[in-house]
């Protein structure tokens, strides 16, 4: 574990690149930030959404060792829009068997909630998506994080600029919100999974759609800062079929045929990233990350599950995108 | 499936104790649900009683500048504004007429922030008229609300009239290729964006004076034919409520809204029961609170 002074944090170039376009100051609350010396991530094979995925998933939660005993869980899937046929979302069977997978792990209560930063109208996402009626099936409730109680909290970093956001109260209130992304390729960030799926946390009913106070302040900056905030305890990717080209929403499905896991965010981005043919060291909010929010570099990543190699596989990239390929 | 006064009642029991209605219940009252809420049960009467402690409750969310700030919120939303000013128009009442005066200045003063241009996106990054929120763009929506609210208002200033011309001039430029609006652009990067029901339905609504315009023909024969390809009480309310405006019928999203109150409960949202409300009794008031 190596915990990062501000002083030592701004002493690193791109992070301190990224710094100086916002306001004079470090970046760095008084949070406290600490890298583990190693992060467990796992890929476990899921070839198609008829897989058991509360199995999968159940699996997965024993070889990272998380233990969810007796806590209240948010599920926070990416629900964005809605086009017959394309890998927009998290597919509703993976967030459904997470939700088994961690009831069966003890936890005392999970929920799924999503701010969808696209389109606002979540009903027509909810039903159109079929994660309407899985949810009504397993007996899950869904929190409108869009339209939830806001509470105005301190930002744990300011890259943006921003000191404070607020955010909805059923995220601020669970004991381990967890990410749900699915594995997209992204026009403007590079990549979006667990760490860009926060920005379905930041209410809409608050700051509008498409969350655009989060764009006017660098998307790059936003993703690090949410994350900072909120820290996800888990992460769990939709990489069955995921997104590539002109992603998030444009963009070719692009099967994966695997889910991965970790309770370290960026780790878990890293591995993604590696395993579609991304540098994460040249994803400029994930190298920003390594250096206070979780690793990065596969030399500090514990691979459980299967290896990247397994399910390696380059997503297309726009060709304002092809600097960031892995070489 | 309920009917209207279950409807009606089922929305009168639906306000919170501060005298505005939450999102869902058991949260603190908001702009956005209060402000369909009275436009919803305007239309088909709204008693003394219930009306003062939610102009009570409006007036007491206003802020810096005479902006409504939703509870918990840093600032103002200023489609929440323009939409409370409508359904403020709607009660003939002294204290609503001065709140919607008051309101009706501030949303004249805001304006979405300057864009540079930018070749990746078709569009006039000159135009300018309301974002979401203070110091970000603008957009379909919150232009849509601010600009009808400000047209249904009986004397224009310059000002005034100055901010709907440029208003309606970015809604044009942002229309869809070939018909309807999306949240913002019309395209990103090349790549036509798609139209939306709701986006195009109010987009519609703030245009209804503006006819001839080639967009808002296209569009309006855009959204009869894929009113109920969307189905929420969002889309086809607004469907609903658009059509009848221009004097289309809106016998299929009507039928649709009905039959989808079963399915969804409409999530147990206020604003969406709201809405269906308004959209499902078109026929006692017309779509009045919507109409210039």
């Amino acid at each position: 574990m190596s915990t990062l002074s501000r002083r030592a944090f701004l002493s690193l170039p791109l992070v301190a690149a990224l710094a100086s376009c916002r306001r004079a100051g470090a970046p760095l609350s008084n949070a406290e930030f600490s890298v583990a010396s190693r992060s467990a991530v796992g890929l476990f094979a899921a070839p198609a959404y008829d897989a058991d995925f509360a199995d999968v998933i159940g699996r997965g939660l024993a070889e990272i060792g998380i233990d969810v005993g007796g806590k209240s869980v948010l599920l926070k899937p990416n629900m964005v829009e809605y086009e017959p046929g394309e890998a927009i979302n998290t597919h509703p069977a993976v967030v459904a068997g997470a939700a088994v997978a961690l009831r069966r792990a003890g936890a005392r209560e999970v929920r799924v909630g999503e701010g969808p930063g696209h389109r606002r109208d979540v009903e027509y996402l909810l039903t159109a998506t079929g994660l309407f009626d899985y949810l009504r099936d397993e007996g899950i409730s869904f929190v409108d994080l869009n339209h939830d109680d806001v509470r105005e909290v301190p930002l744990a970093s300011w890259f943006t600029g921003m000191r404070s956001l607020a955010l909805p109260v059923s995220v601020l209130s669970a004991d381990l919100v967890v990410s749900m992304p699915k594995l997209k390729a992204h026009h403007w960030a590079g990549l979006t999974c667990g760490m860009k799926n926060l920005f379905g946390t930041v209410p809409g009913a608050v700051y509008g759609w498409p969350k655009n106070i989060l764009h006017f302040h660098g998307i790059d900056a936003s993703i690090l800062d949410l994350t900072a905030t909120i820290r996800p305890g888990l992460t769990i990717v939709d990489a069955v079929v995921g997104m590539d080209g002109d992603g998030p929403i444009m963009g070719n499905p692009h099967p994966l045929g695997f889910v991965a896991m970790g309770t370290d965010v960026p780790a878990v981005d890293a591995t993604c990233a590696r395993v579609v043919g991304i540098d994460p060291a040249k994803v400029p909010y994930l190298e920003a990350a390594s250096h206070f929010l979780g690793n990065t570099s596969a030399a500090r990543i514990r691979q459980v599950g299967e290896p990247v190699e397994r399910f390696r596989s380059d997503f297309a990239l726009i060709e304002r995108m092809r600097g960031i390929r892995l070489e | 499936m309920q009917n209207r006064d279950e409807r009606r009642q089922r929305l009168l029991d639906a306000v919170g104790a501060d005298g505005g209605w939450p999102y869902y219940a058991g949260q603190a009252g908001r702009i956005e649900p209060t402000a369909w809420a009275l436009v919803a049960l305007v239309g088909i009467g709204l008693d003394e009683r219930t009306r003062d402690r939610a102009l009570a409750f409006l007036s007491g969310l206003r802020r810096e500048a005479g902006l409504l700030v939703d509870p918990g919120a840093p600032g103002a939303n200023f489609a929440w504004n323009g939409l409370a000013l409508l359904a403020l128009r709607q009660i003939p009442h002294a204290s609503a007429r001065e709140l919607a005066g008051q309101l009706a200045s501030a949303l004249t003063a805001v304006r979405g922030a300057a864009l540079e241009p930018d070749h990746t996106i078709r569009q006039d990054n000159s135009l300018r008229a309301w974002s979401w929120t203070p110091g970000t763009f603008s957009w379909v929506e919150p232009t849509a609300y601010c600009l009808l609210a400000l047209k249904k208002q009986p004397d224009r200033s310059p000002d005034v009239a100055a901010r709907i011309a440029e208003a309606d001039r970015l809604l044009i430029d942002r229309a869809c290729r070939p018909a309807g609006w999306n949240y913002g652009n019309g395209a990103v990067l090349d790549q036509d964006l798609r139209p939306y029901v709701p986006t195009t339905a109010l987009a519609l609504l703030a245009l209804q004076d503006r006819r001839r315009e080639p967009v808002v023909a296209a569009g309006l024969d855009w959204l009869a034919a894929n009113a109920v390809t969307e189905r929420s009480a969002m889309a086809l309310g607004l469907a609903a409520i658009c059509l009848t405006v221009f004097g289309r019928s809106a016998d299929n999203p009507v039928a649709a809204l009905s039959a989808s109150e079963g399915l969804t409960g409409f999530l147990g949202n206020t604003h969406l029961r709201a809405m269906a409300l308004f959209s499902l009794t078109l026929s006692e008031h017309d779509a009045r609170a919507f109409r210039i």
